[in-house]
């Protein structure tokens, strides 16, 4: 398949909007990379400049080791699958799968055959007769996985494929999506703004912020070791803990200040801060305790099941995002102390960038 | 309440049997015996219809009037050169103007407008020194020319509307598919408009088929003359009014565009509900 390089792509649209900034980036031979951010991040605008619908302002962007900056669209042998499906109405399914053989003016019979070979591989092929407008959302999004799939292309490039449909569809649909691709073996970019669909497929996520590259990792590092309170506050449901607090020394060593209360720093942690006076404080909801004791309060609880979500009220008011293991519970209202898993936590600074 | 409802309807039916009232008139006329009033029964004004010339039993009037196969023609030519100039042109300019951004974009959409609303006969001088300059005075291309840049801003508004209808991701995906910027606007882009397309290319027909001020301007020689500089003619100038005549011309000029509306019917409805959708 192919490996995608990009070296300082920038893309400035008319009127000076800087959609995307110095963006490096490598996706290796047969990887699925996710791109993840909030909207407006620059993530689309990078998946269109690879598929050569925008050319970009500055930069060069590589498939294997040639430059394809001034490659039309047809000619980079991709296969892409978008949000609204953009199958062509006025075509049967038949029709929509064989529209990129057509163009390639292969023989009837070859794609007679790679038409309904695609079509067994989603399970589609009683459909093959129908209009797109005849089909559901799910069975829309397989004709469109059909049809990239179809030109066997050297690289997929999805745009939010699972955002229109339904719960319970998205879960089977991105299995097949995973399935195809192991198969495959196609090199996959796939953009969302859903973490969860992000975690779950891919091998790595490169998380885009305002146009630029926030980290590149693997779903297990963006947890585990978000390199800024960015990532730290995307990744992850609940949402982390982000709090900011004041490095004080006192005779005991060095504890932060915040919440309204004070947290003595493990040696570590204190070495590590050492003349700083600000940080920002993050923990994950799973990595905070809470016994009986004084201080906190509980403000809400929901059952979820398994573990218990719940809020907790520190004594300068802000709410702390806190999971219960199964089988601890508590009540509303009731008075509690806190303490944290101090292995698992992160400091940052107050612009974001990662201390400990 | 009763007698209220009642006056409702009646006075619905008044104004709804309104534009009914020439029509029927102009039916009867046709058959009608005597040149001016209604009565009897015949179709005698008809009769040009056999061999085209009209007053066939008055040699010297006849002679003052083209063929009516030939008006019949040139009606035709002029309405058909429209139709195809206004969707040939407005289905590529629209296109443009929908997907591309250039400098002037907005003032050419605002020009559009402008030109539109402009009375065509405040041109008509204008128009006529440039058509005797380019020779094209007294041709059916020169009016088919003046028609077509005249319905054209229409057009293209219309058909904006359609392509701005249809989602980017469409034609990316058939750039991506392999099609070339102008393969996808053949291919895909103008299958989907054809609604659009079918719609403009139907009024500006219907334009061209009824126009008169441009023929009446513009062309002189009879054998150039179209349906409704004919009726025009045959009502004002000469002597020995026959409105029976004009009738039953009117309504040979009238079949066409009947013909064309009740066909097409089915479409034009598509047209105002729907625009496109998958």
């Amino acid at each position: 398949m192919v490996t995608v390089k990009l070296e300082n792509v920038t893309k400035i649209f008319r009127g000076g909007v800087e959609a995307v900034r110095d963006l490096n980036l490598e996706v290796k031979d047969g990887e699925f990379l996710v791109l993840l951010g909030p909207s407006g991040c620059g993530k689309t605008t990078t998946l269109l400049m690879i598929a050569g619908v925008y050319k970009p302002t500055k930069g060069y962007i590589y498939f294997d080791d040639k430059i394809v900056n001034d490659l039309e669209p047809k000619d980079r042998n991709i296969g892409m699958v978008f949000q609204s499906y953009a199958l062509y109405p006025h075509m049967s399914v038949y029709e929509n799968i064989a529209f990129p053989l057509r163009l390639k003016k292969l023989p009837k019979e070859e794609i007679d055959k790679r038409v309904r070979e695609a079509a067994s591989m989603l399970h589609i092929e009683n459909l093959l007769d129908r209009r797109p407008s005849q089909l559901s959302g799910g069975q829309q999004q397989r004709v469109a996985l059909a049809r990239a799939v179809v030109k066997q292309p050297g690289l997929f490039l999805m745009d939010e494929p699972l955002s229109n449909l339904d719960a319970k569809i998205r879960i089977e649909v991105r299995a097949e999506l995973k399935r195809l691709q192991r198969e495959l073996g196609i090199t996959t970019i796939y953009v969302t703004h859903d973490q969860a669909e992000a975690m779950s497929l891919a091998d790595r996520i490169a998380v885009m912020n305002e146009g630029r590259l926030m980290q590149l990792g693997t779903p297990d590092e963006l947890y585990y070791k978000p390199a800024n309170t960015f990532v730290a506050g995307f990744i992850g449901a609940p949402a982390a803990n982000l709090v900011e607090a004041d490095v004080v020394e006192t005779e005991r060593g060095l504890e932060l200040s915040m919440l309204g209360t004070r947290f003595p720093l493990p040696s570590d942690l204190a070495a590590a801060v050492q003349g700083v006076s600000r940080v920002v404080f993050m923990v994950r909801s799973e990595d905070v305790k809470i016994s009986p004791g004084k201080g906190f309060f509980v403000y809400s609880a929901e059952w979820l099941g398994r573990e218990t979500f719940v809020h907790i009220q520190a004594p300068d008011g802000t709410l702390l995002r806190v999971t219960l293991p199964p089988g601890q519970h508590v009540a509303v209202g009731e008075a509690v102390s806190v303490s944290f898993d101090y292995k698992k936590v992160h400091l940052y600074r107050p612009s974001g960038e990662l201390i400990v | 309440m009763r007698a209220g409802k009642i006056l409702l309807y009646a006075a619905a039916v008044v104004l709804a049997a309104l534009p009914v009232v020439p029509v029927i008139l102009l039916f009867f006329l046709a058959f009608s015996e005597h040149p001016i009033y209604v009565e009897g029964f015949t179709l005698k004004n008809f009769e040009f219809l056999k061999t085209g010339v009209l007053f066939s039993d008055h040699p010297l009037y006849s002679r003052l009037y083209p063929n009516v196969y030939t008006v019949m023609v040139n009606t035709f030519l002029l309405a058909l050169g429209n139709m195809l100039l206004v969707v040939l042109v407005s289905s590529m300019a629209a296109y443009v103007i929908s997907r591309y951004s250039f400098k002037g974009r907005s003032a050419l959409l605002g020009a559009f407008l402008v030109i539109h609303g402009v009375p065509a006969s405040v041109l008509l001088i204008a128009l006529y020194y440039m058509l005797k300059a380019t020779g094209l005075l007294n041709t059916l291309l020169g009016v088919v020319l003046v028609k077509m840049s005249v319905d054209l801003p229409l057009g293209v508004w219309v058909l904006k509307g359609f392509y701005d209808g249809i989602p980017w991701d469409t034609e990316i995906a058939a750039l991506v598919d392999g099609a070339s910027r102008v393969g996808a606007f053949f291919r895909i882009m103008l299958p989907l408009v054809s609604p659009g397309l079918f719609a403009v290319g139907l009024f500006s027909f219907l334009s061209g088929w009824g126009e008169y001020i441009f023929v009446y301007t513009f062309i002189q020689s009879s054998t150039n003359w179209t349906f409704s500089l004919l009726i025009q003619s045959l009502f004002s100038e000469m002597g020995g009014i026959n409105l029976a005549l004009v009738a039953a011309l009117s309504i040979v000029y009238l079949i066409p565009v009947l013909a064309i509306f009740i066909t097409g019917e089915k479409y034009l409805l598509r047209v105002t509900i729907g625009g496109v959708k998958g």
